[in-house]
């Protein structure tokens, strides 16, 4: 979207008479350059319109400190980078080409042997030679076997998950709307390499491949990318690793404790899907589904077990970590607007979805039952995409804004999500949140692309217009 | 950019209003740093920065939209607290190489930069046998993170501007002093009338606008980072520029206008390649030589202050 614009803009910008950019260079400097202090505070906008005039009258005529300006710009993109090659292993076009010729080649042979048993089934009958009729149908058993065989091993779920897939759509349509896909998150980048690879874990990759399709809102065949690309063959130690977080995932989520409507839990799995309150029964559902099946000791290897171990207890002491309130989470904001968060320093990025889990007013309840009627209620605008401009983060307490007045606060590390309308005096925040700065858990100063600034003292509760 | 003080009474009279409250989200006490520490260096960070504020409340508001744990940390760093060091390291050393690799984009030069920045934080040099590190001219404006990143940039800009001028043997050896700026009015262009037509209608532009124009078309950044620099929206940027260029066109030609061109005239004058034209005000750019910015002596000066 952002590339479409910049590209339209540049057309009607090289349109720029040469003169203009001459005097532009001819402007001389005029003043000591500012210091690194009112740079700083120039980028994260936190200064006040009578000292942000004489930042940007020298930042007019002095490249040098625009230079500097933009060299110490946060590292989003870099962080960013990584993630969307991982993603784009799995969701790369190559991949789903193989994905669907692979899936229309076994639909069709599927087809074919079927016809072929049943016509052959015909003609012994017809011919009437009773011996040879159980001879060939003995032969054809493993015939047809053959092909099923695998297919039935690696997506036994198939028509299980798509049919469960059609209801949660369905759930989801009868309670959000339309553009109910947007409440869905893109898993991890370990989640979906971990997807790709695992062959004993058909049912994940599954789901993530009508996962894949819904977030494209193009639900129609639920069927039809389920099969998996070839080069999950490749199985390393890596993805050994990340299969071993899933089953740990899954694990932590078919806890009896009542998986996703228990925060902790969802912590612990380091599972990025953050699901939408309304889908918290289900998730619970899968939870015990996948713990069913990645327990299931065909192809666990000791080392994938160890793993498992190894990760489980990692990913309970970042949660301990995150708990605590300690700085383990580094959060981010991606060029396109989305959320990220990073629970191992910075290795690996999430997707955090604010909305999926937003209830609407400030400060209530996070009980699961209270953010599903809060899903139910949400209307259809409130699900039109937003992209966010500003993350601050306090230990647990995150908050995150953007484009038309957007503010949603997190008190326990974004798993869960409240939308905050700031006002004082009978006026709202408007315009896009541009910066977002919390001292602490209970002081932050919120900016709005319509220059407006406001300030809390109480985590939110309430708030002053500047 | 030193402001000029605010009536020091005014600033401490706040700064004892707010003390408690400012004492105690800083935490001062855990980097060893005591109270009357810290409302001495809020009162240096007021007189350095209250210039600008006019009544009491923004005093008040720009106190308590520092960053005052950062700050406390930054300066009991500065003071050689243990314990703040350690804080420290742990907070912001992947970071901090991490930027410098983004900003050197070379891993052994950003290494370089980092243990550079790592030693004056450290505060290698000593004055009347005090330890000056760089960490006592934050002010916790910004955040510490974005001013590291800020002093990283600084340093790499300096650095590139040192290699530049050793490649060019007669400004080093006029160290640039020699060339002051030159003055628009001392540049004539062929056509007087174009240029003065031009800085009319940028004249007119906020200075936002402006640095929008710089930022794209001379140094060549992107809409996403001219975006970021500015705390606005991409598609915000976009807009602008290409309004800014039509409306550019037209008030030129306008103000052309008004010196005597007729509109075709006017319209040609802006389509002839300056390049060709100028070739005066090309050989007088290239010459010019932007004042010592923010050298080690400055930087250290400002530490000094800090200091005192």
């Amino acid at each position: 979207m952002h590339a479409a614009l910049g590209v339209g803009g540049l057309d009607g910008m090289e349109n720029l008479p040469k003169i203009v950019r001459e005097r532009l260079k001819v402007a001389s400097i005029v003043g000591d350059h500012p210091d690194a202090d009112m740079l700083t505070a120039f980028a994260e906008r936190s200064l006040v319109e009578a000292e942000r005039g004489p930042v940007l009258e020298h930042l007019v005529r002095c490249g040098e400190c625009r230079d500097i300006v933009a060299l110490a710009l946060p590292a989003i993109e870099a962080t960013e980078a990584p993630v969307s090659l991982e993603r784009s292993k799995w969701l790369r076009w190559p991949a789903l080409r193989w994905g669907f010729a692979v899936a229309g080649l076994t639909i069709i042979a599927s087809l074919g042997i079927a016809r072929f048993q049943h016509r052959r089934r015909a003609m012994m009958a017809y011919e009437g030679a009773p011996p040879a009729a159980t001879e060939a149908r003995n032969q054809t058993l493993p015939d047809v076997g053959a092909p099923e065989v695998p297919v039935q091993q690696s997506k036994k779920l198939v028509p299980v998950v798509s049919g469960r897939t059609s209801y949660r759509e369905r759930a989801e349509r009868d309670e959000l709307g339309p553009a109910a896909p947007a409440a869905i998150v893109p898993q991890s980048a370990t989640g979906s390499a971990s997807g790709q690879a695992a062959l004993p874990q058909g049912p994940k990759r599954v789901y993530q491949a009508n996962e894949f399709q819904r977030q494209n809102a193009n639900a129609v065949s639920g069927n039809i990318a389920v099969v998996p690309p070839p080069p999950m063959a490749r199985q390393t130690g890596n993805q050994l690793v990340a299969n071993a977080r899933i089953a740990s995932s899954a694990a932590a989520e078919g806890q009896p404790s009542s998986a996703a409507a228990n925060p902790q839990s969802q912590n612990q799995s380091q599972n990025p899907d953050l699901q939408s309150a309304a889908n918290a029964e289900q998730s619970a559902n899968y939870g015990e589904e996948k713990v069913g099946r990645a327990k299931e000791p065909t192809n666990a290897t000791v080392a994938h077990s160890e793993a498992e171990k190894a990760l489980a207890g990692a990913s309970a002491a970042a949660n301990s970590e995150l708990m605590s309130s300690s700085p383990t989470a580094l959060w981010a904001i991606t060029s396109a607007g989305g959320l990220q968060r990073s629970l191992d320093q910075g290795h690996s990025w999430q997707d955090v979805n604010v909305k999926a889990s937003a209830t609407p007013a400030a400060g209530s309840g996070f009980d699961a039952e209270a953010s599903a009627t809060a899903a139910k209620v949400k209307d259809a605008t409130d699900n039109a995409f937003i992209v966010l401009r500003a993350v601050a983060a306090n230990g647990a307490e995150v908050w995150a804004g953007g484009s038309a007045a957007q503010l949603y606060h997190s008190m326990d590390a974004g798993t869960h999500w409240s939308k905050v309308v700031p006002s004082a005096g009978g006026a709202v925040l408007t315009g896009d949140v541009v910066s977002l700065e919390f001292v602490d858990a209970q002081h932050g100063r919120v900016s709005t692309s319509t220059s407006e600034v406001w300030i809390t003292g109480d985590d939110g509760a309430t708030w002053q217009k500047q | 950019m030193i402001m000029s003080a605010k009536p020091t009474s005014a600033v401490q009279s706040v700064v004892n209003e707010l003390l408690a409250e400012l004492h105690a989200r800083s935490g001062c006490e855990k980097f060893g740093l005591a109270r009357e520490s810290l409302a001495a260096i809020l009162c240096d960070v007021g007189a350095k920065h209250c210039g600008a504020l006019k009544s009491d409340a923004e005093v008040r508001t720009f106190f308590l939209s520092l960053r005052v744990d950062e700050l406390a940390l930054a300066r009991a760093c500065a003071a050689g607290s243990d314990p703040a060091w350690e804080v420290f390291l742990t907070r912001y050393r992947e970071k901090l190489y991490l930027s410098a690799l983004r900003i050197a984009r070379e891993d052994s030069a950003a290494r370089d930069l980092a243990d550079t920045l790592y030693a004056e934080l450290y505060g290698t040099s000593t004055r009347e046998g005090q330890r000056v590190s760089k960490l006592a001219s934050y002010s916790g404006r910004g955040s510490l993170e974005g001013w590291l990143r800020t002093v990283l940039a600084q340093e790499h800009v300096n650095r590139y501007r040192r290699t530049r001028r050793l490649v060019s043997l007669e400004e080093e050896s006029e160290d640039g002093a020699q060339f002051p700026a030159p003055e628009p009015e001392a540049v004539r262009p062929s056509d007087d009338r174009l240029a003065q037509a031009t800085d009319e209608a940028l004249a007119a532009l906020s200075a936002e606008d402006r640095t929008v124009l710089s930022a794209y078309y001379l140094d060549g950044r992107t809409l996403a980072e001219i975006a970021r620099m500015l705390g606005v929206h991409e598609s915000t940027i976009s807009r602008k520029l290409d309004k800014l260029a039509k409306s550019l066109r037209k008030q030129i030609v306008a103000a052309l206008g008004k010196r005597g061109m007729s509109r075709r005239q006017a319209e040609e004058a802006l389509e002839v390649d300056v390049r060709d034209l100028q070739v005066d005000i090309r050989r007088s750019l290239t010459q010019e030589s932007p004042p010592p910015a923010f050298s080690e002596k400055r930087a250290e000066a400002r530490v000094r202050e800090g200091e005192s």
